[in-house]
């Protein structure tokens, strides 16, 4: 039983290790610079534990802008146009979409499971479900291009 | 893993890499045209079919803005919301495309192609 627990602590511990530890949406939202007129934002986030230790790159249209950190989330400003977010572990999931001027667009980092490793798949959410669900998630970063 | 569990590993790899994106092909910049309504609401939520099996439920009491109209109908893009199709690997933000009361398919504007309905889906609707 002793060893069990033993297991279950380190178990936790490697779980937390993997997971955002930056100021929470609240604290962070409140120092990001106002959108420009001519750009749109882009956030994305991760709310699932599962699979800590997955954190793939994301690519915006093949430049790598942050990584899917469990509990955690990024921004980047953008010009308006057309975009494809990628994340690639043993298979590659892709989500397109456009961006307007003005525009704020919520991409939800979701894992699933793989053959031999867990898949991230990015989901385009709306404002309203995506407002919600970051105010567990801590900044990990502003994504760069 | 077994010569069983291999096979069936790599079969299944074949498959999902078969079924990978939507079905779609190249489609132009949908054109403004007169006499369209200019905004429709979906009247009752409605599971609709999309390429490769899958099927998206609109939600009723949404609103859809008019964008222009494709050879294949006119596209109606979501209002605060969003909508996507995807397949086993991708997804893409998608509008509606009808003709006659019907979804005829989706139009992916970000790659700027249109995925076709299996046949078209009978949709209720209100406009203003």
């Amino acid at each position: 039983m002793k060893r069990i627990c033993s297991y279950l602590i380190v178990l936790v511990s490697v779980v937390l290790a993997g997971c955002a530890s930056g100021p929470s949406f609240k604290e962070a939202s409140s120092s990001f610079a106002p959108l420009a007129a001519d750009k749109g934002r882009i956030y994305f986030y991760r709310t699932a534990i599962v699979g800590a230790a997955v954190q793939p790159a994301i690519y915006l249209n093949e430049n790598a802008v942050g990584k899917a950190t469990p509990k955690g989330f990024f921004y980047i400003d953008m010009a308006p146009g057309n975009y494809e977010v990628k994340a690639t572990t043993e298979a590659e999931n892709k989500l397109t979409f456009t961006l307007e001027a003005g525009q704020t667009r919520y991409v939800r980092l979701d894992m699933r499971m793989g053959l031999f490793v867990g898949h991230v798949v990015p989901i385009l959410v709306d404002s309203k479900e995506a407002s919600d669900a970051i105010q567990e998630t801590s900044y990990t970063g502003k994504g760069s291009f | 893993m077994g010569i069983k569990g291999r096979l069936v590993a790599m079969l299944s790899v074949v498959l999902a890499a078969a079924c990978a994106d939507v079905a779609q092909r190249p489609a132009s910049q949908p054109q403004i045209q007169a006499g369209v309504p200019q905004t429709i609401t979906i009247s009752r939520e409605q599971e609709v079919p999309v390429s490769g099996g899958f099927s998206r439920v609109l939600r009723g009491g949404t609103a859809w803005r008019y964008i222009g109209s494709l050879p294949e109908g006119a596209v109606y893009k979501p209002v605060d919301t969003v909508f996507t199709v995807q397949a086993f690997q991708s997804v893409h933000e998608a509008y509606l495309v009808l003709k006659d009361g019907m979804i005829q398919g989706y139009y992916l504007p970000a790659v700027r192609s249109i995925s076709m309905s299996s046949s078209p889906v009978p949709i209720d609707v209100t406009s203003p």
